[in-house]
């Protein structure tokens, strides 16, 4: 068959949908029938997803800085009238982005809330955040009693043993002050355990490490998911809320002074002296 | 702070062009959620801002392409798109997982198979798109991904909308023989 019996316009109506059912039968039948014409059907197709493409990239990156964000695109076009394309970013680039992104939000933050210009809050983090490695042993002790951190694999507590010595290298590596190793086991472990025995560990410890890499909004957002969620501990959640309140010092101190006020007032809370404490420098 | 709020038809209409305060309106106002789900769906929060930038990009292409037309609220319907959009990265990593969502309801096809395959291409073909003239990449640009009518595009270019379609084919074709040889 010759794709001359179809004038241009025809091929452009398949390539926008615009022909009935019928039409559209009778032109895919022509193309199996006619190389050439499916050969110059698909080339235009690849012309039509180019354009897309590049339409969706540059639509990422006006979203990006609306939402003050900036940074490489990624892509994943879906198949509305044309055809789907995905892409992913390598992981420690789209955590870098995050990152990236956070630092530019903590940035905008400093400036655009009231700070007191007389308080160090280097100093005050320096004097009433302590880290705290025995939640991790207390809480996971009550899994098994050889404890958590026990390297003989028979000796270890609930869950598939690959779920186990994620977490363990985790809190291994906290105990060693290696926030940055923390950090990726623990986002690993969620990642690869959605539904794991430890998330809830796994988040505060998550929470705590961006707290000491001085990424304090991540840790805030952390915090934050841990204190709505329906993890029971009592301890750890009374840990978390300080640490949200030490969080908020360097970016939005009226934060921080309700946070504070909040466990100043609570007789059962066990940081309450502490934030009696901080009240008072603030 | 004043708090501003949008009818649905305001947001639309501003999701449409895109506006930046109606894209920051929507960012600002589902970003907590959008992180809470992540963390219950994904199980973690390292790719929730990721997701709802693409989302917002969805939530404009499919109001653009008119597949949303205001028939629920903005926000809840960006929320199912985030939604979709984790539980479709969720599918990726466990392939038991169902879709607890329809997804003909959001009118979000499946990716297709070789989507990894098919990206690397685009990303290598990029630099062909500059070969055409600004016009043609405008015009191209107008006509399939912003879903412009030849008339709307007409007038913006201030020409008549039967030469548009001619110079829409041009450029395609400009573009074809630009592609050529790597389909």
């Amino acid at each position: 068959m010759n794709n001359n019996k179809y004038n241009e316009e025809k091929i452009y109506d398949y390539l926008d949908g615009k022909l009935t059912d019928k039409e559209n039968d009778a032109f895919e039948l022509e193309m199996k029938q006619d190389n050439k014409l499916a050969q110059k059907v698909e080339e235009l197709m690849l012309a039509r997803d180019l354009v897309n493409y590049k339409g969706r990239k540059k639509l990422l990156n006006t979203v990006k800085e609306a939402t003050g964000k900036t940074g490489s695109s990624t892509i994943s076009i879906n198949n509305t009238s044309s055809r789907t394309i995905a892409a992913s970013k390598t992981p420690w680039l789209r955590n870098f982005s995050i990152a990236a992104s956070f630092l530019i939000l903590i940035s905008a933050t400093y400036f655009l809330f009231p700070r007191d210009s007389n308080i160090d809050t280097g100093q005050m983090l320096a004097d009433f955040h302590s880290t705290n490695y025995s939640y991790a042993e207390d809480y996971l002790n009550r899994h098994s009693t050889s404890g958590f951190l026990d390297d003989n694999p028979n000796n270890l507590p609930k869950g598939s043993k690959e779920e186990i010595f994620l977490i363990s290298d985790a809190l291994k590596g906290f105990k060693l002050n290696k926030w940055q190793f923390t950090k990726e086991k623990l986002v690993n472990y969620n990642t690869s355990f959605p539904k794991g025995t430890y998330n809830d560990i796994a988040l505060y410890y998550l929470a705590n490490s961006y707290f000491n890499l001085g990424q304090y909004m991540l840790a805030i957002e952390h915090y934050n998911i841990l204190l709505n969620s329906k993890f029971e501990n009592n301890q750890i959640r009374q840990a978390a809320e300080y640490e949200l309140g030490l969080s908020w010092l360097s970016i939005e101190i009226n934060k921080t002074k309700e946070i504070m006020e909040s466990i100043a007032k609570n007789n059962s809370h066990l940081h309450q002296e502490q934030a009696q404490l901080i009240l008072e420098r603030i | 702070m004043e708090v501003v709020k949008y009818s649905n038809a305001d947001l639309l209409k501003g999701i449409k062009k895109p506006e930046e305060k109606i894209i920051k309106y929507l960012y600002d106002n589902n970003l907590p959620k959008v992180i809470k789900m992540s963390s219950d769906i994904l199980g973690h929060t390292s790719q929730a801002e990721d997701i709802f930038h693409e989302a917002l990009v969805t939530l404009i292409e499919n109001v653009r392409h008119n597949k949303f037309k205001g028939n629920s609220q903005v926000s809840t319907y960006l929320i199912s798109i985030v939604k979709f959009k984790m539980y479709n990265q969720l599918k990726k990593i466990s392939k038991h997982k169902q879709l607890p969502i329809n997804e003909e309801i959001l009118d979000i096809p499946s990716l297709i198979s070789d989507s990894k395959d098919r990206i690397r291409l685009l990303e290598r073909l990029l630099e062909k798109l500059t070969e055409l003239s600004e016009e043609c990449q405008l015009l191209l640009q107008n006509y399939y991904y912003e879903n412009m009518s030849m008339n709307e595009i007409a007038d913006k270019l201030n020409y008549s909308s039967s030469f548009v379609r001619v110079k829409k084919n041009r450029c395609m074709n400009k573009l074809k023989d630009l592609v050529k040889g790597f389909v």
